[in-house]
Protein backbone atom coordinates (compact mmCIF):
# COMPACT_ATOMS: atom_id res chain seq x y z
CA UNK A 1 0.00 0.00 0.00
CA UNK A 2 2.54 2.16 1.37
CA UNK A 3 4.57 1.43 -2.12
CA UNK A 4 2.02 2.20 -4.28
CA UNK A 5 0.95 5.32 -2.62
CA UNK A 6 4.86 6.54 -2.71
CA UNK A 7 4.44 5.59 -6.52
CA UNK A 8 1.39 7.64 -7.23
CA UNK A 9 2.91 10.74 -5.58
CA UNK A 10 5.87 10.68 -8.24
CA UNK A 11 3.32 9.74 -10.66
CA UNK A 12 2.01 13.03 -9.74
CA UNK A 13 5.09 14.95 -9.64
CA UNK A 14 6.16 13.91 -13.31
CA UNK A 15 2.72 14.35 -14.51
CA UNK A 16 2.85 18.57 -12.74
CA UNK A 17 7.02 18.36 -14.55
CA UNK A 18 5.84 17.54 -17.73
CA UNK A 19 2.82 20.30 -18.08
CA UNK A 20 5.46 22.54 -16.79
CA UNK A 21 7.78 21.93 -19.65
CA UNK A 22 5.34 21.65 -21.95
CA UNK A 23 3.85 24.78 -21.09
CA UNK A 24 7.20 26.80 -21.00
CA UNK A 25 7.85 25.16 -24.32
CA UNK A 26 4.66 26.23 -25.85
CA UNK A 27 5.46 29.47 -24.32
CA UNK A 28 9.11 29.47 -25.99
CA UNK A 29 7.40 29.04 -29.28
CA UNK A 30 4.45 31.37 -28.96
CA UNK A 31 7.64 34.25 -28.49
CA UNK A 32 9.61 32.79 -31.19
CA UNK A 33 6.49 32.77 -33.75
CA UNK A 34 5.40 36.35 -32.31
CA UNK A 35 9.04 37.66 -32.88
CA UNK A 36 9.22 36.00 -36.50
CA UNK A 37 5.66 37.89 -37.30
CA UNK A 38 7.39 41.13 -35.62
CA UNK A 39 10.51 40.97 -38.13
CA UNK A 40 7.75 40.98 -41.01
CA UNK A 41 5.41 43.33 -39.90
CA UNK A 42 8.22 45.93 -39.31
CA UNK A 43 9.16 47.79 -41.89
CA UNK A 44 12.32 50.41 -42.63
CA UNK A 45 10.47 53.82 -43.66
CA UNK A 46 12.11 56.68 -44.55
CA UNK A 47 11.30 60.77 -44.68
CA UNK A 48 13.77 63.48 -46.10
CA UNK A 49 13.52 67.46 -46.00
CA UNK A 50 15.95 70.65 -46.29
CA UNK A 51 16.18 71.82 -43.31
CA UNK A 52 19.30 73.28 -40.80
CA UNK A 53 20.60 74.67 -44.43
CA UNK A 54 20.96 70.51 -45.14
CA UNK A 55 19.35 67.51 -46.06
CA UNK A 56 17.61 65.82 -42.70
CA UNK A 57 16.64 62.03 -43.11
CA UNK A 58 15.36 60.30 -40.61
CA UNK A 59 15.09 56.52 -40.83
CA UNK A 60 12.76 54.20 -38.71
CA UNK A 61 11.77 50.82 -37.98
CA UNK A 62 7.87 50.68 -37.63
CA UNK A 63 4.98 48.42 -37.66
CA UNK A 64 2.59 50.18 -39.82
CA UNK A 65 3.03 52.92 -41.96
CA UNK A 66 1.47 55.22 -39.59
CA UNK A 67 3.17 54.97 -36.78
CA UNK A 68 6.42 55.65 -38.81
CA UNK A 69 4.71 58.83 -40.27
CA UNK A 70 3.72 60.38 -36.37
CA UNK A 71 7.77 59.71 -35.09
CA UNK A 72 9.18 61.25 -38.56
CA UNK A 73 7.09 64.21 -38.29
CA UNK A 74 7.93 64.76 -34.39
CA UNK A 75 11.46 64.29 -35.30
CA UNK A 76 11.56 66.74 -38.40
CA UNK A 77 9.39 69.18 -35.76
CA UNK A 78 12.39 68.93 -33.17
CA UNK A 79 14.42 69.69 -35.99
CA UNK A 80 12.83 72.94 -36.79
CA UNK A 81 12.43 73.74 -33.01
CA UNK A 82 16.04 73.24 -32.34
CA UNK A 83 17.58 75.01 -35.54
CA UNK A 84 14.94 78.23 -34.69
CA UNK A 85 17.39 78.71 -31.01
CA UNK A 86 20.93 77.34 -32.38
CA UNK A 87 21.10 78.84 -35.94
CA UNK A 88 23.04 82.42 -36.64
CA UNK A 89 21.09 82.85 -39.67
CA UNK A 90 17.82 83.40 -38.19
CA UNK A 91 17.98 86.75 -36.53
CA UNK A 92 15.84 85.34 -33.37
CA UNK A 93 17.49 82.22 -32.46
CA UNK A 94 18.68 82.51 -28.67
CA UNK A 95 22.17 81.97 -30.56
CA UNK A 96 21.61 85.29 -32.29
CA UNK A 97 20.15 86.96 -29.19
CA UNK A 98 23.51 86.21 -27.19
CA UNK A 99 25.56 87.61 -30.06
CA UNK A 100 24.04 90.43 -30.16
CA UNK A 101 24.31 91.09 -26.40
CA UNK A 102 28.20 90.57 -26.69
CA UNK A 103 29.96 92.76 -23.95
CA UNK A 104 26.83 94.06 -22.85
CA UNK A 105 24.72 91.48 -20.78
CA UNK A 106 23.86 88.04 -19.95
CA UNK A 107 21.11 86.35 -22.30
CA UNK A 108 18.07 83.80 -20.55
CA UNK A 109 18.11 80.47 -23.10
CA UNK A 110 16.25 77.66 -23.22
CA UNK A 111 17.55 74.25 -22.04
CA UNK A 112 18.88 72.87 -25.40
CA UNK A 113 20.76 76.12 -26.02
CA UNK A 114 22.51 76.13 -22.39
CA UNK A 115 23.18 72.80 -23.11
CA UNK A 116 25.30 72.52 -26.73
CA UNK A 117 26.95 75.35 -25.25
CA UNK A 118 27.99 74.08 -22.49
CA UNK A 119 28.96 70.39 -24.43
CA UNK A 120 30.81 72.81 -27.08
CA UNK A 121 32.80 74.04 -24.35
CA UNK A 122 34.03 70.93 -22.90
CA UNK A 123 34.99 69.81 -26.64
CA UNK A 124 36.81 73.89 -26.98
CA UNK A 125 38.75 72.54 -23.68
CA UNK A 126 39.57 68.70 -24.54
CA UNK A 127 41.49 70.44 -27.88
CA UNK A 128 42.76 73.41 -26.49
CA UNK A 129 40.98 75.29 -28.57
CA UNK A 130 41.48 73.78 -31.82
CA UNK A 131 37.21 73.86 -31.61
CA UNK A 132 35.60 77.02 -30.51
CA UNK A 133 32.16 77.87 -30.44
CA UNK A 134 33.20 81.52 -30.74
CA UNK A 135 34.58 81.30 -34.13
CA UNK A 136 31.48 82.76 -35.35
CA UNK A 137 33.62 86.54 -35.86
CA UNK A 138 36.16 84.68 -37.93
CA UNK A 139 33.84 82.20 -40.06
CA UNK A 140 31.21 84.98 -40.87
CA UNK A 141 34.10 86.58 -42.91
CA UNK A 142 34.57 83.79 -45.61
CA UNK A 143 31.16 82.53 -47.50
CA UNK A 144 32.20 79.37 -49.08
CA UNK A 145 29.50 79.28 -51.56
CA UNK A 146 30.19 82.84 -53.12
CA UNK A 147 33.58 82.15 -52.55
CA UNK A 148 34.77 85.17 -50.68
CA UNK A 149 38.20 85.11 -49.07
CA UNK A 150 38.85 88.00 -46.69
CA UNK A 151 42.09 89.28 -46.59
CA UNK A 152 44.76 88.79 -44.70
CA UNK A 153 44.76 91.95 -42.29
CA UNK A 154 40.94 91.55 -42.02
CA UNK A 155 41.25 88.22 -40.76
CA UNK A 156 44.17 89.01 -38.15
CA UNK A 157 42.22 91.28 -36.42
CA UNK A 158 39.21 89.34 -35.54
CA UNK A 159 41.57 86.58 -33.90
CA UNK A 160 41.69 87.67 -30.46
CA UNK A 161 38.02 87.44 -30.31
CA UNK A 162 37.65 83.83 -30.59
CA UNK A 163 38.01 82.70 -26.95
CA UNK A 164 35.85 79.99 -25.55
CA UNK A 165 37.19 80.81 -21.92
CA UNK A 166 35.26 84.12 -22.39
CA UNK A 167 31.84 82.84 -22.47
CA UNK A 168 30.25 82.99 -18.75
CA UNK A 169 27.88 80.55 -18.04
CA UNK A 170 25.26 80.64 -15.17
CA UNK A 171 24.07 77.04 -14.17
CA UNK A 172 21.39 78.37 -12.08
CA UNK A 173 20.06 81.92 -14.30
CA UNK A 174 20.40 79.80 -16.99
CA UNK A 175 22.15 82.47 -18.83
CA UNK A 176 24.68 82.76 -21.40
CA UNK A 177 27.30 85.87 -21.79
CA UNK A 178 29.63 86.49 -24.29
CA UNK A 179 32.21 88.52 -21.99
CA UNK A 180 33.87 90.95 -24.61
CA UNK A 181 32.52 93.05 -27.16
CA UNK A 182 32.37 92.38 -31.44
CA UNK A 183 32.42 88.04 -29.98
CA UNK A 184 29.91 85.82 -31.64
CA UNK A 185 28.74 82.09 -30.97
CA UNK A 186 28.69 80.20 -34.52
CA UNK A 187 28.17 76.46 -33.29
CA UNK A 188 27.92 75.08 -36.81
CA UNK A 189 30.38 72.60 -35.83
CA UNK A 190 28.74 71.09 -33.10
CA UNK A 191 24.85 71.46 -33.37
CA UNK A 192 24.26 68.86 -35.56
CA UNK A 193 25.65 66.62 -33.84
CA UNK A 194 23.57 67.16 -30.89
CA UNK A 195 20.44 67.92 -32.95
CA UNK A 196 20.84 64.23 -33.99
CA UNK A 197 21.10 63.42 -30.30
CA UNK A 198 17.86 65.09 -29.65
CA UNK A 199 16.03 63.97 -32.24
CA UNK A 200 16.97 59.90 -31.53
CA UNK A 201 15.56 60.76 -28.36
CA UNK A 202 12.11 61.92 -29.80
CA UNK A 203 11.65 58.94 -31.56
CA UNK A 204 12.37 56.86 -29.44
CA UNK A 205 10.04 58.85 -26.98
CA UNK A 206 7.45 58.09 -29.85
CA UNK A 207 7.81 53.76 -29.43
CA UNK A 208 10.40 53.88 -32.37
CA UNK A 209 12.81 51.32 -31.14
CA UNK A 210 15.41 51.14 -34.10
CA UNK A 211 16.85 53.98 -36.81
CA UNK A 212 18.84 56.85 -37.70
CA UNK A 213 18.83 60.26 -37.50
CA UNK A 214 20.59 62.25 -39.87
CA UNK A 215 21.74 65.61 -40.32
CA UNK A 216 23.58 65.34 -43.77
CA UNK A 217 26.51 63.55 -42.39
CA UNK A 218 25.85 63.75 -39.11
CA UNK A 219 24.41 60.88 -37.94
CA UNK A 220 23.04 59.00 -35.24
CA UNK A 221 21.93 55.43 -35.06
CA UNK A 222 19.61 53.38 -32.33
CA UNK A 223 18.64 49.79 -32.19
CA UNK A 224 19.06 47.27 -35.09
CA UNK A 225 18.54 46.94 -38.81
CA UNK A 226 16.19 44.44 -39.71
CA UNK A 227 16.52 41.14 -42.36
CA UNK A 228 20.11 42.36 -42.22
CA UNK A 229 22.81 39.61 -43.42
CA UNK A 230 24.58 37.18 -41.15
CA UNK A 231 27.92 38.31 -41.77
CA UNK A 232 27.15 41.86 -40.48
CA UNK A 233 24.81 41.10 -37.72
CA UNK A 234 22.01 43.73 -37.10
CA UNK A 235 23.84 46.93 -37.67
CA UNK A 236 23.11 50.23 -39.44
CA UNK A 237 25.28 50.44 -42.21
CA UNK A 238 26.81 54.28 -42.38
CA UNK A 239 29.43 54.98 -45.72
CA UNK A 240 32.34 57.20 -45.45
CA UNK A 241 32.68 59.42 -48.52
CA UNK A 242 35.64 59.32 -50.30
CA UNK A 243 37.01 62.66 -50.16
CA UNK A 244 38.16 63.30 -53.79
CA UNK A 245 35.09 60.69 -55.17
CA UNK A 246 32.23 61.02 -57.02
CA UNK A 247 29.46 62.58 -54.44
CA UNK A 248 28.51 58.36 -54.14
CA UNK A 249 31.84 57.06 -53.64
CA UNK A 250 32.73 55.54 -50.49
CA UNK A 251 35.94 54.62 -48.32
CA UNK A 252 34.21 52.23 -46.00
CA UNK A 253 31.19 51.59 -44.40
CA UNK A 254 30.56 51.36 -40.88
CA UNK A 255 28.34 48.52 -39.47
CA UNK A 256 26.83 50.90 -36.49
CA UNK A 257 24.62 49.85 -33.77
CA UNK A 258 23.47 52.63 -30.46
CA UNK A 259 26.29 54.77 -32.02
CA UNK A 260 27.37 58.41 -33.48
CA UNK A 261 29.31 59.00 -36.36
CA UNK A 262 29.84 62.31 -37.96
CA UNK A 263 32.85 63.57 -40.47
CA UNK A 264 34.38 67.06 -41.18
CA UNK A 265 35.39 67.34 -44.61
CA UNK A 266 37.73 69.94 -46.71
CA UNK A 267 34.99 68.74 -49.72
CA UNK A 268 31.92 69.86 -48.11
CA UNK A 269 32.29 73.34 -48.62
CA UNK A 270 34.65 75.05 -50.38
CA UNK A 271 36.29 76.62 -53.20
CA UNK A 272 38.97 76.51 -55.19
CA UNK A 273 41.47 80.09 -55.96
CA UNK A 274 44.77 79.64 -57.42
CA UNK A 275 44.81 76.08 -57.33
CA UNK A 276 44.68 76.07 -53.54
CA UNK A 277 41.44 74.64 -51.76
CA UNK A 278 39.75 76.73 -49.50
CA UNK A 279 37.06 75.52 -47.31
CA UNK A 280 34.97 76.08 -44.16
CA UNK A 281 37.52 74.00 -41.12
CA UNK A 282 38.94 77.22 -39.57
CA UNK A 283 41.83 76.89 -37.63
CA UNK A 284 40.81 79.52 -34.85
CA UNK A 285 44.83 80.51 -34.24
CA UNK A 286 45.36 81.11 -37.68
CA UNK A 287 42.07 82.30 -39.27
CA UNK A 288 42.76 79.38 -42.37
CA UNK A 289 41.27 76.14 -43.45
CA UNK A 290 43.76 73.56 -41.46
CA UNK A 291 45.33 71.67 -44.08
CA UNK A 292 46.78 68.29 -42.67
CA UNK A 293 43.45 66.16 -43.63
CA UNK A 294 40.74 65.38 -46.06
CA UNK A 295 38.68 64.23 -43.59
CA UNK A 296 38.39 63.15 -39.78
CA UNK A 297 35.59 60.61 -39.67
CA UNK A 298 34.60 60.23 -35.24
CA UNK A 299 32.03 57.08 -34.17
CA UNK A 300 31.38 58.03 -30.56
CA UNK A 301 28.11 57.11 -28.34
CA UNK A 302 27.36 60.92 -28.31
CA UNK A 303 26.17 62.70 -31.36
CA UNK A 304 27.34 66.22 -29.98
CA UNK A 305 30.74 64.45 -29.17
CA UNK A 306 31.26 62.93 -32.70
CA UNK A 307 30.00 66.57 -34.08
CA UNK A 308 32.37 68.20 -32.24
CA UNK A 309 35.35 66.30 -31.64
CA UNK A 310 35.70 65.57 -35.43
CA UNK A 311 36.41 69.51 -36.33
CA UNK A 312 39.13 69.63 -32.99
CA UNK A 313 41.45 66.58 -34.64
CA UNK A 314 40.86 68.49 -38.38
CA UNK A 315 42.28 71.68 -36.74
CA UNK A 316 44.81 69.91 -34.83
CA UNK A 317 46.03 68.07 -37.24
CA UNK A 318 48.27 65.34 -37.40
CA UNK A 319 50.57 64.91 -34.26
CA UNK A 320 47.99 66.66 -32.45
CA UNK A 321 44.98 65.18 -33.56
CA UNK A 322 46.41 61.76 -33.12
CA UNK A 323 47.73 62.33 -29.71
CA UNK A 324 43.99 63.77 -28.51
CA UNK A 325 42.53 60.64 -30.46
CA UNK A 326 45.20 58.21 -28.66
CA UNK A 327 44.03 60.32 -24.95
CA UNK A 328 40.62 60.06 -25.12
CA UNK A 329 40.39 56.89 -26.27
CA UNK A 330 38.32 57.47 -29.27
CA UNK A 331 36.79 55.71 -32.49
CA UNK A 332 38.21 57.33 -35.72
CA UNK A 333 39.14 57.21 -39.54
CA UNK A 334 41.38 59.46 -41.66
CA UNK A 335 42.10 60.84 -44.70
CA UNK A 336 45.17 62.43 -44.64
CA UNK A 337 45.98 65.32 -47.06
CA UNK A 338 47.97 62.89 -49.40
CA UNK A 339 44.63 60.49 -49.42
CA UNK A 340 46.49 57.94 -47.45
CA UNK A 341 44.04 56.48 -44.54
CA UNK A 342 43.98 55.35 -40.63
CA UNK A 343 41.68 53.78 -38.41
CA UNK A 344 41.89 53.07 -34.65
CA UNK A 345 42.14 49.21 -33.90
CA UNK A 346 38.75 50.47 -31.65
CA UNK A 347 37.05 50.83 -34.82
CA UNK A 348 38.43 48.04 -37.31
CA UNK A 349 35.96 45.22 -36.31
CA UNK A 350 32.47 47.55 -37.17
CA UNK A 351 34.85 48.74 -40.65
CA UNK A 352 34.42 47.01 -44.12
CA UNK A 353 36.26 48.77 -46.92
CA UNK A 354 34.61 49.39 -50.22
CA UNK A 355 35.51 49.08 -53.79
CA UNK A 356 33.14 50.69 -56.07
CA UNK A 357 32.39 49.20 -59.43
CA UNK A 358 33.94 51.42 -61.34
CA UNK A 359 37.72 50.17 -59.36
CA UNK A 360 36.42 46.99 -59.95
CA UNK A 361 36.42 47.24 -63.92
CA UNK A 362 39.95 48.99 -63.38
CA UNK A 363 41.52 46.34 -61.50
CA UNK A 364 39.94 43.68 -64.46
CA UNK A 365 41.93 45.47 -67.23
CA UNK A 366 45.31 45.25 -65.29
CA UNK B 1 36.61 43.51 -48.43
CA UNK B 2 32.65 44.53 -49.22
CA UNK B 3 31.31 45.39 -53.05
CA UNK B 4 29.37 48.30 -53.11
CA UNK B 5 28.13 48.73 -57.01
CA UNK B 6 25.20 50.37 -56.24
CA UNK B 7 24.32 52.44 -53.64
CA UNK B 8 20.21 53.14 -53.91
CA UNK B 9 18.45 50.72 -56.50
CA UNK B 10 17.98 52.43 -59.50
CA UNK B 11 14.89 54.37 -59.56
CA UNK B 12 11.49 54.96 -62.03
CA UNK B 13 10.52 57.72 -61.22
CA UNK B 14 11.65 61.57 -60.77
CA UNK B 15 10.35 63.92 -58.04
CA UNK B 16 11.24 67.61 -58.27
CA UNK B 17 11.13 68.77 -54.76
CA UNK B 18 10.97 72.84 -53.69
CA UNK B 19 10.90 74.04 -50.06
CA UNK B 20 9.93 70.79 -49.01
CA UNK B 21 6.71 71.01 -51.15
CA UNK B 22 6.58 68.27 -53.80
CA UNK B 23 6.45 70.42 -57.46
CA UNK B 24 6.40 67.39 -60.15
CA UNK B 25 6.55 63.32 -60.46
CA UNK B 26 7.74 62.49 -63.68
CA UNK B 27 8.22 58.65 -65.05
CA UNK B 28 11.79 58.66 -65.87
CA UNK B 29 11.27 56.59 -69.26
CA UNK B 30 9.96 59.70 -70.34
CA UNK B 31 12.36 62.39 -72.03
CA UNK B 32 11.42 65.99 -71.24
CA UNK B 33 12.73 69.68 -69.90
CA UNK B 34 11.26 71.50 -67.27
CA UNK B 35 12.01 74.90 -65.85
CA UNK B 36 11.90 75.98 -62.31
CA UNK B 37 13.06 78.62 -60.70
CA UNK B 38 16.60 78.95 -60.60
CA UNK B 39 17.17 75.76 -63.10
CA UNK B 40 16.55 73.75 -65.74
CA UNK B 41 15.55 70.37 -65.41
CA UNK B 42 15.88 67.25 -68.00
CA UNK B 43 14.99 63.47 -68.27
CA UNK B 44 16.42 61.81 -70.93
CA UNK B 45 17.26 58.08 -72.04
CA UNK B 46 15.99 57.01 -68.37
CA UNK B 47 18.45 59.66 -66.27
CA UNK B 48 18.05 63.55 -65.03
CA UNK B 49 20.43 66.20 -64.71
CA UNK B 50 20.20 69.45 -63.91
CA UNK B 51 21.12 71.30 -67.57
CA UNK B 52 21.29 75.11 -66.11
CA UNK B 53 21.06 76.60 -63.29
CA UNK B 54 21.56 80.58 -62.52
CA UNK B 55 23.93 79.70 -58.71
CA UNK B 56 27.87 80.84 -58.63
CA UNK B 57 28.99 77.27 -58.54
CA UNK B 58 26.33 75.50 -60.36
CA UNK B 59 27.36 72.21 -58.24
CA UNK B 60 24.24 70.54 -59.17
CA UNK B 61 25.18 71.12 -62.79
CA UNK B 62 28.09 69.43 -62.13
CA UNK B 63 26.91 66.52 -61.06
CA UNK B 64 25.70 65.28 -64.18
CA UNK B 65 23.20 62.54 -65.07
CA UNK B 66 21.92 60.73 -62.48
CA UNK B 67 19.84 57.24 -62.21
CA UNK B 68 19.23 57.01 -59.20
CA UNK B 69 20.06 58.85 -55.63
CA UNK B 70 19.35 62.49 -55.81
CA UNK B 71 20.66 65.95 -56.75
CA UNK B 72 19.97 68.67 -54.04
CA UNK B 73 20.43 71.72 -54.28
CA UNK B 74 21.02 73.36 -50.40
CA UNK B 75 20.80 77.41 -51.46
CA UNK B 76 17.83 77.04 -52.88
CA UNK B 77 15.89 74.08 -51.13
CA UNK B 78 15.61 72.17 -54.38
CA UNK B 79 15.70 68.16 -54.44
CA UNK B 80 15.60 66.14 -57.45
CA UNK B 81 15.12 62.30 -56.57
CA UNK B 82 15.06 59.25 -58.62
CA UNK B 83 13.26 57.57 -56.76
CA UNK B 84 10.93 53.81 -57.18
CA UNK B 85 7.76 53.90 -55.88
CA UNK B 86 7.80 49.99 -54.42
CA UNK B 87 11.37 50.94 -53.24
CA UNK B 88 12.26 48.54 -50.23
CA UNK B 89 14.76 50.32 -47.32
CA UNK B 90 15.85 47.10 -46.07
CA UNK B 91 18.02 45.18 -48.77
CA UNK B 92 21.63 44.20 -47.66
CA UNK B 93 23.92 45.70 -50.70
CA UNK B 94 22.86 49.01 -49.80
CA UNK B 95 24.33 51.44 -47.01
CA UNK B 96 21.34 53.14 -44.67
CA UNK B 97 23.47 56.60 -44.48
CA UNK B 98 26.63 58.24 -45.20
CA UNK B 99 28.59 60.70 -42.85
CA UNK B 100 31.20 63.03 -44.40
Amino acid sequence: MEISEKNQKVLKNRKILTLVVSLSLLVVVLFGLRLLSDQYRFKVYKKSRVAMDTLVTLTVVAESPRAADDAMEAGMAEVDYLDHLLSIFNENSEVTLINRNAGIKPVKVSMDTFNVIKRSIEVAGDSDGAFDPSIGPLSTLWDFIKAVKPSGNVIHKKLHLINYKHIAMDERQMTVMLTKKGMSLDLGGIAKGYVADRVVAVLQSKGINSGIAAMAGDIKTFGSKPHTHKLHPNGWKVGIRDPRGEPESLKGVLNLQNMAISTAGDYERFFIENGVRYHHILDPETGYPAREFQSVTIVNPEGVLADGLDTAIFVLGKDKGLALIRRMNLRAYIVFSDGSTYITDNLKEFFEPVRNTKDTKDTKKD
Amino acid sequence: MLFIGRLVPKGSEVTIEVNNELLYKFPIDKDRSVKISHMEIEIKDGKVRVADADCPNKLCVKQGWIDRGAIICLPNRVVISVVNPYEKHDRDDEVDAISG
